[in-house]
């Protein structure tokens, strides 16, 4: 019986593909599985080959996005534990023309000097908050994390070169000389500075300086 | 054959004379029908003699025909073909004008079928010579045949489908093999380079393809510099750049130092809440002197040409004073964009 079944089967199989259709499509139907594996393959490889360029541009990116984003991690690290009043404690609390001041201070102790109204006047503006680093806050803007506040300084004021130097060392978080960056500041950019060279009532070079902050402050993490 | 003879008498002017003569009663139609009644063996000559005319006729012609042939061979059974059963015993009537130049044990190899048709299958037959014929109504391909032909195509058919299947699984396990090459080579960067990364890639039982593109992800993600760390040089190194600036410093040692009146610095653009990807661009601006001019112009060639702090892509101005000269330029940025 199934011998018998087998032979017929064996026969409809013969005739279905050599007599009820055209050899064109029995070698259609023949190559169809090898034609679908070929096609399956291409894309399969098309995909793999994608994806290995992909991981060889990202591999090749690796080392340095990896040091990118430790680099971010310690920025915000470093940032996210600012001091809220850092402008207000360490930065406009500073008393410039130091050794300006103590010679004006001297010379006017002295007995023989004819016109005090001069140094007197001038220790005044050095001492009396005059000339002190003063900043408006303008355009807060927050998002997220983040919050930008324009500082825009109030007046100009007058420094030497190693007030410069400590100011720029505290503003821009960067080491300048003997002067060391604070672990508490906020990320305080320098978005305008004017310096212009004058010359001080005792006749020494100081710098006039003007500028506008951008201060960032992030949340911690 | 020395000559050829032509029997002008056919079945048709046969029945046509048996009709001469029952025309009163039957339709030409019907004579046909009446015909095959008629045994000739025992035919009554007064009753139809159109017919009977017509049957001597035919008998004596062919027996001239037949007597012909028989002079030149031995003797030859005769076939006849055709309508041969237009009237009964027509055969046995015709060849009995002739029975003794013919071969008398007459047996026909041939069906009543075959006898009818025979002379439409002689001529084709006789076409035949010029070209092949098929007689054959249907097709003829033996049984055995087509189940060999059945088994081969089964055969074609499973061969097929078996080597793509091999093809398919071997492509599959290529290209896992692949995977798991870029997944060793993933593993190892990142036990390097972040191995917290690594843990919360890896500990997920994801789909390599998946962990790979989260991979990819992390590092276009981090592909550029994060935004809001300041890329154009600060202040403090603008003004390092400037006392230490080469041919500055050779100037200064030559006894013609600079002499920097006002120093204008400027963030033109930076990124900011709503606009993160904005790059920084710096620009300085330096209201300087020399007392001799060709240093001025030196110092111009060497803003010019550019250097690690200078962009000599980006416009650089140049202005004389009343009192010396201003310069502008653009800084030169750490990194090339921001993420």
């Amino acid at each position: 019986m199934s011998l018998k079944f087998y032979e017929k089967f064996l026969e409809n199989m013969g005739r279905f593909s050599f007599a009820k259709m055209r050899p064109f499509f029995f070698f259609v139907i023949l190559v169809l599985p090898l034609l679908s594996a070929a096609v399956f393959l291409f894309f399969q490889n098309t995909r793999i080959q994608e994806l290995e360029e992909r991981f060889a541009s990202a591999s090749a990116k690796g080392k340095m996005a990896f040091e990118r984003k430790a680099k971010k991690e310690r920025f915000l690290r470093h940032y996210s534990n600012a001091d809220p009043y850092f402008l207000d404690q360490k930065i406009e609390s500073f008393s410039f023309l130091q050794n300006e001041k103590n010679q004006l201070e001297t010379w006017l102790r002295h007995p023989a000097l004819p016109r005090k109204e001069a140094i007197q006047e001038r220790l005044s503006f050095l001492t009396e908050g005059t000339n002190r680093l003063s900043f408006a806050e303008e355009n807060i803007r927050a998002s997220g994390r983040i919050k930008e506040t324009d500082e825009k300084q109030r007046h100009p004021v007058q420094m030497d070169e190693n007030d410069l130097k400590k100011l720029l060392a505290l503003i821009e978080d960067i080491q300048i000389g003997s002067y060391l960056p604070s672990n508490e500041s906020p990320q305080l950019i320098v978005r305008e500075l004017r310096l212009k060279k004058i010359k001080s009532p005792l006749q020494s070079e100081i710098f006039e300086i003007e500028m506008d902050l951008l201060k960032r402050e992030f949340a911690p993490q | 054959m020395k000559k050829s003879y032509s029997i002008s008498h056919g079945i048709e002017s046969i029945l046509l004379a048996l009709w001469q003569d029952r025309k009163k009663i039957l339709l030409l139609k019907e004579i046909e029908g009446t015909a095959k009644q008629i045994d000739l063996m025992i035919l009554n000559p007064d009753l139809n003699p159109h017919l009977i005319v017509k049957l001597n006729e035919s008998r004596r012609d062919l027996a001239k025909a037949i007597y012909s042939f028989h002079r030149d061979s031995d003797l030859k059974p005769v076939i006849f073909t055709g309508r041969v059963d237009a009237f009964g015993h027509l055969p046995e009537f015709l060849i009995d004008s002739f029975k003794d130049a013919v071969r008398p044990e007459f047996a026909s190899p041939l069906t009543r079928d075959e006898q009818k048709f025979a002379a439409c299958a002689g001529l084709a037959l006789e076409k035949a010579f010029s070209r092949s014929l098929q007689f054959r109504i249907n097709e003829f391909f033996p049984q055995k045949n087509w189940k060999r032909i059945g088994f081969y195509s089964l055969l074609l058919f499973l061969t097929s489908f078996i080597l793509a299947i091999g093809l398919v699984g071997f492509g599959i396990r290529t290209c896992e093999l692949r995977k798991m090459q870029m997944l060793d080579s993933l593993q190892s960067s990142l036990d390097r380079w972040d191995p917290v990364l690594k843990k919360s890639l890896l500990s997920n039982k994801s789909d390599i393809e998946e962990i790979i593109d989260k991979w990819i992800y992390e590092i276009e993600k981090n592909n550029k510099d994060y935004s809001y760390i300041l890329q154009t040089p600060k202040m403090a190194e603008v003004l390092t750049w400037i006392s230490t600036h080469p041919l500055l410093v050779q100037l200064e040692k030559e006894g013609d130092p600079i002499q920097i009146g006002e120093i204008h610095y400027q963030l033109v653009q930076f990124p900011k809440i709503g606009s993160a990807q904005e790059p920084y661009l710096g620009k300085v601006e330096i209201e300087f002197q020399f007392n001799e001019a060709m240093n001025t112009r030196k110092f111009h060639e060497a803003l010019l040409k550019g250097d690690e702090q200078v962009d000599p892509h980006l416009e650089i101005s140049w202005d004389a004073l009343n009192h010396g000269y201003r310069t502008s330029f653009y800084l030169k940025n750490r990194s090339p964009h921001v993420s």
